[in-house]
């Protein structure tokens, strides 16, 4: 009696898109860290509904320039890392040479603004709950934040030090979507630490 | 680039003959280079770069079980404080380190790594595969777990072990209550041992998704792996929040946040919401994978596929998610609104629907099936007849005016104990006679199998039936004593007499083990003639699981496979390459390699335990363990010489492909 | 039977009392048929010759799975339906009780301060660890906390409610036989959660009147000469930093003793109120309490008999 056999010898080794192992890691990274933003942002909306003035009134209304630049760097990297992502699906260097970097330099900038941003802020996490909340939303963004940019530095400095392999390539999609990751989680946190003051202050007293 | 190929069935030549006998020159000489690709490192540095699944999976069996032994001494030390009243053997101090010591251990240290460990051993052999998707992460889970473990009962021999319960209540461990560094290392310790715990939920996620073998679409997946992938999904959104809660716990006592201070504008109940979301779920997270080992056992011992396999699945799901939306039952007697408790009732009592249902499905599998009693099979038995008392007392305790008499006494004590030893040992110590054979390649000793069954039947129900009555009777939790005219003492007594009997139990297992793991009689690959694949490969299993990955024809690989069942080949022997496959449908995707030893995870979690173990004395720690991470992820993510000379071999080649032939 | 929840001498109580014995009746009929069900399948199967799995033999057991999980259903939604009309009636219960008794208890580790308030100052008055309720009157406990959550359970009368720091339970009684019902603080607060009893004494309407307007009455001045002495020893000592009895002491940190020598009890239910107790918990409380707040006391012996001369005039 032969036996049958299913000859995978002609699948190619490794891939650079979302079949890949680690792409499916990476997501499921991403689902636990943004479960703890979820739970930071229901932390925030608990405490609001058993606090009457909220943020206290002792808290200025927040200054929205460094913030929004902050935003706005923020969404504008997306763009030479989506065009070091799409290059590194199609193997190519020369863009994930660029992209990377500009990351770097995005982080750097961002973390320069959140500097500005948390020294002016006016009150500490010591201070009241309000400021419990918002400091450690800043604490846990901040860290991703700092991660995301040495990451995008390590893997640009492996690209550019080494022949750059299928894994690599894979090692700068996971790094992109990463970075996205870290883009789209500050919207909500955006809208709750300055436009709900904002508004509030605007809304009917 | 290489070109995407598609897989080839081909009528072998009579180089390669049938399925049984995968004798043959090709077939031995891949074994011989197998061997040698995925061999263990000898010494300690290959104890401690080693990322065989099944090696890691037994150190967290192990490790849980000495946890466990441990728990279990300080259970015995609370039944012999409790078995007289006004007794003296443990100051009030002391009884309140222990109790929240055996809580805290069994619940984190012992219940959900010990069904990690069976889940890393089993879902990769299950699924036809030779690892789990991140062998380097899988054993970081492991060390960062035996970290969390040691670092809490080296606190505890210092006399800075927490004594605030294992849910660890605010005010009574906050700041203001509990000085010392008690509240902080159970807060640390957690953080720890969540991380090894998600570390796992990717894994085993990953692995039963998308490196299942040829064939084994959705619904031939075998149950033991759905309880698997359900619990996975579960760690990884319930996780979460115990991590915040913990942490907004230390960040108020060591650095003045305000998260529970009502004074400032926090809110101590928040603290509760907070551990019950993630609190109820764990629970479940403990229990489904013996929903796993109870299909697992049947299947086998009644010679028939489990009934309603369909309805199996959706039920494990179901509870997944309604596990979701029960937490407030923790909460009942706190005072919030009655209309929102009313919801939670609800919730709470239609979550025994979904396992209701997988209850009368096992039932069924009996009734229609050819059952052979043997130690597995009654330790199943005992699991319908403990697990349904306990699952009826949380009836009781999910309707709102019951629950608000027996909240936080006794009765609430005997349920927990009902459905987490019920529930999940009795199934857990079913597994481990199934699989003791697979595990050591001897079979244990029937009599005293049994009798370790009917020891621990007698003595649990000895131990906590009486506290239903102790609770109804008045007795609140956790008390280190009880005064003399109350008329609790003849019950406390009772229970006191039936912990021994378990200890006894357990005794009797660990000898039969130890004893037949050397000298009992040979069991050969299958003696059980089990359906699952890990029973088509030796006992214990080589190092690559799989000479050839299997094909899977259906719901029960081994029973449905054909004479001449196909299989796969085309692997590198050279590298430790898998087969991945597509999710769905489980057709070959393409080719993986995985990492082989790495002294990468150990060095990680050296790092971790450095900054998690260090903040809570000094804030600082907290960064400085940061960067050592950091430092330590180069080292994991260095690009490795072979891949790099594979990549440069492989560019010359396509270069000479693409030069015309002179 | 003094401290159960199965001997109801309550309202709510007993209304919970009814709902457990209706679930108690259908919960053991489901187990039992359960798992008989269970071992009679167990019992044909070990005679089986081979398993029956063919499509027609599987299909009358799905209609069996089918019915059973449709009772299952609807017995839940039976109990569902009980449990929230239970709790319903004991929850709004308070409801349109306007001659309700209102009580302040307030937790502290580990003694219960209770206090019944009085739109006059002068009438109302604190005591500890004991509550007096007149029968058939709806009862009030406003519950809060000074340190700790702790939890006030009561379970000849009702269930239990949470002192919670920063907000104010309420919990309702109404005790329609009389009795002495103990309580035991049911929410792990600390090192002596286990000797915080307080005890609940209901009684017809002319005692409880008697008892409270007793109470209302200020401390008993001392007569004999030892009590005087006794009484300067008390204001000498750091008792007044803690301790209350009205004309003499203000604090508010312990128990309130203008009428200590009327209560049965001392430390929250741990030692009976006798002279050489009160006399040993003076002297070194920690030792018979560990943890306790109340410090220990260096004090002479015939000042000590003294002061316990005036201590048990404080009826």
């Amino acid at each position: 009696m032969t036996a049958r056999v299913i000859d995978v010898s002609e699948l190619p080794e490794g891939t650079t898109d979302s079949r890949a192992l680690i792409w499916w890691g990476n997501l499921g990274m991403m689902v636990i860290e943004g479960t703890m933003f979820a739970m930071a942002i229901a932390t925030y909306l608990y405490l609001r509904t058993v606090n009457i003035d909220w943020p206290p009134s002792t808290v200025q209304p927040p200054v929205l320039f460094w913030p929004t630049l902050d935003l706005a760097i923020l969404i504008v990297s997306v763009a030479p890392v989506l065009w070091a992502d799409l290059a590194a699906k199609r193997e190519e260097k020369t863009p994930v040479l660029i992209g990377l970097p500009a990351a770097v330099l995005a982080g750097l900038v961002i973390l320069f603004c959140r500097y500005r941003i948390l020294t002016n802020l006016g009150y500490k996490w010591s201070d009241h709950a309000y400021g419990s909340v918002i400091w450690v939303i800043f604490g846990l963004h901040l860290m991703h934040v700092i991660a995301a940019t040495c990451e995008c530095g390590l893997v640009a400095f492996y690209c550019a030090v080494w022949p750059v392999t299928k894994k690599k390539y894979l090692d700068v999609r996971c790094t992109a979507v990463y970075w996205y990751f870290v883009v789209i989680t500050w919207l909500p946190f955006y809208f709750i630490v300055y436009i709900v003051p904002w508004m509030q202050r605007k809304g009917p007293s | 680039m290489s070109k995407q190929g598609t897989p080839r069935v081909a009528q072998a030549s009579s180089l390669r003959p049938g399925r049984g006998a995968q004798a043959g020159s090709l077939r031995y000489t891949d074994r011989a280079a197998l061997e040698k690709t995925w061999a263990h490192a000898p010494g300690l540095l290959g104890w401690l770069s080693e990322t065989d699944h099944k090696k890691i999976g037994l150190r967290y069996i192990i490790t849980a079980l000495c946890f466990f032994t441990i728990a279990g001494i300080e259970a015995a030390l609370m039944r012999l404080q409790l078995s007289r009243p006004e007794n003296t053997l443990l100051n009030p101090d002391l009884y309140n380190q222990i109790f929240t010591m055996h809580g805290t251990t069994m619940m984190f240290l012992f219940a959900v790594p010990v069904m990690e460990g069976m889940a890393i051993y089993f879902v990769p052999l299950m699924v036809g595969t030779r690892n789990v998707a991140f062998p380097k992460l899988n054993a970081f889970g492991y060390f960062i777990y035996l970290a969390g473990g040691i670092f809490l009962y080296t606190m505890f021999v210092l006399h800075a072990g927490p004594d605030a319960g294992w849910f660890a209540y605010v005010p009574l461990s906050g700041p203001q209550f509990d000085p010392g560094k008690r509240a902080d290392t159970w807060a640390q310790m957690i953080t720890f041992t969540e991380i090894s715990a998600l570390s796992v939920a990717i894994e085993i996620s990953v692995t039963a998704f998308k490196q299942r073998a040829v064939g084994m679409s959705l619904n031939r997946i075998p149950l033991f792996v759905w309880s698997m992938i359900v619990i996975s999904f579960m760690i990884i959104f319930a996780m979460p929040a115990v991590m915040l809660d913990s942490g907004f716990l230390c960040l108020d006592r060591e650095v003045s946040t305000h998260f529970f201070n009502r004074s400032e504008g926090g809110d101590p109940i928040f603290y509760q919401h907070m551990f019950w979301f993630f609190g109820h779920p764990e629970v479940y997270i403990i229990f489904i994978p013996a929903l796993g080992y109870v299909s697992s056992i049947l299947t086998v011992f009644t010679r028939r596929k489990i009934f309603g396999y369909p309805v199996m699945v959706a039920s494990l799901v179901f509870t997944a998610f309604m596990a979701f939306g029960l937490w407030v039952h923790h909460m009942f007697a706190t005072g919030l609104p009655q209309l929102g408790q009313s919801f939670f009732t609800a919730a709470s009592m239609m979550i025994a629907i979904p396992t209701g249902a997988q209850i009368f499905n096992w039932i069924v599998t009996i009734w229609t099936g050819r059952l052979t009693i043997r130690t597995p099979v009654l330790y199943v038995l005992g699991w319908f007849a403990v697990f349904i008392i306990g699952g009826l007392s949380g009836i009781i305790l999910a309707s709102v005016p019951l629950d608000v008499q027996v909240h936080d006494t006794y009765f609430v004590v005997a349920h927990f104990h009902y459905v987490l030893i019920g529930g999940a040992l009795f199934p857990l110590f079913g597994a481990f006679y199934f699989w003791f054979p697979k595990w050591t390649g001897r079979m244990y000793g029937e009599k005293l199998g049994q009798l370790s069954f009917w020891l621990l039947l007698i003595g649990f129900n000895l131990t906590f039936f009486p506290m239903h009555i102790l609770g109804l009777e008045g007795m609140p939790r956790r008390v280190y004593t009880y005064q003399q005219g109350l008329g609790w003492g003849p019950l406390n007594a009772t229970a006191s007499i039936g912990a021994g009997i378990i200890a006894l139990s357990v005794l009797t297992t660990v000898i039969n083990f130890f004893v037949n793991a050397r000298s009992g009689a040979f069991a050969g690959a299958n003696p059980w003639n089990a359906d699952t694949l890990e029973w088509s490969v030796s006992s214990p299993p080589p190092p690559y699981n799989y000479v050839y990955p299997p094909v899977v024809s259906g719901p029960n690989a081994l029973w449905d496979a054909a004479p001449d069942q196909p299989y796969v080949v085309g692997l590198r022997t050279d590298k430790r390459e898998v087969l991945v496959t597509q999710v769905l449908d489980a057709q070959p995707s393409h080719r993986e390699e995985l990492p082989g030893h790495s002294l990468a995870p150990f060095l990680l979690a050296i790092a971790t335990t450095i900054g998690l173990a260090g903040s809570i004395f000094f804030a600082w720690w907290f960064p400085i363990g940061l960067g050592l991470v950091g430092l330590v992820m180069i080292y994991w993510f260095w690009p490795r010489k072979e891949d790099v000379i594979d990549h440069l071999v492989e560019e010359q080649r396509e270069i000479l492909r693409e030069e015309p032939a002179v | 039977m003094i401290q159960s929840v199965l001997h109801p001498a309550g309202i709510q109580a007993s209304r919970i009392g009814s709902l457990w014995n209706g679930y108690m009746v259908v919960l053991t009929t489901v187990y039992v048929i359960v798992i008989l069900w269970m071992l009679v399948a167990v019992w044909r199967a070990h005679k089986n010759a081979a398993p029956q799995i063919s499509d027609a033999e599987e299909r009358p057991h799905s209609i069996t799975v089918g019915v059973a999980v449709g009772i299952t259903t609807v017995t839940l939604i039976g109990l569902l339906i009980a449990s929230v009309a239970t709790g319903s009636a004991v929850g709004t219960y308070g409801d349109k009780k306007p001659d309700a008794l209102e009580i302040d208890v307030t937790g502290h580790q580990w003694w219960w301060e209770v206090q019944y308030p009085d739109p006059e100052p002068d009438k109302s008055f604190k005591t500890a660890n004991e509550i007096h309720i007149p029968l058939h009157q709806p009862v009030l406990l406003r519950l809060a906390t000074r340190d700790v959550i702790h939890s006030l359970w009561i379970p000849n009368l009702n269930g239990k409610r949470d002192l919670i720091p920063g907000r104010v339970n309420k919990l309702w009684i109404e005790a329609d036989r009389p009795g002495v019902f103990r309580s035991q603080c049911a929410e792990f607060c600390g090192l002596q959660h286990a000797h915080m009893a307080l005890v609940v004494i209901a009684e017809p309407n002319e005692k409880y009147q008697q008892w409270k307007s007793h109470q209302q009455t200020p401390a008993n001045d001392p007569v004999t000469p030892e009590q005087r002495h006794g009484r300067d020893v008390f204001l000498s000592l750091p008792c007044v930093n803690c301790h209350a009895i009205t004309g003499d002491a203000y604090a508010t940190i312990g128990p309130d003793l203008t009428h200590l020598a009327t209560r049965p009890t001392l430390a929250a239910g741990e030692l009976l109120n006798t002279k050489g107790n009160l006399g040993g918990w003076i002297v070194n409380a920690p030792a018979i309490k560990p943890g306790t707040a109340m410090p220990p006391n260096q004090i002479a012996s015939n000042d000590l008999q003294d002061l316990l001369a005036y201590l048990e005039s404080l009826r």
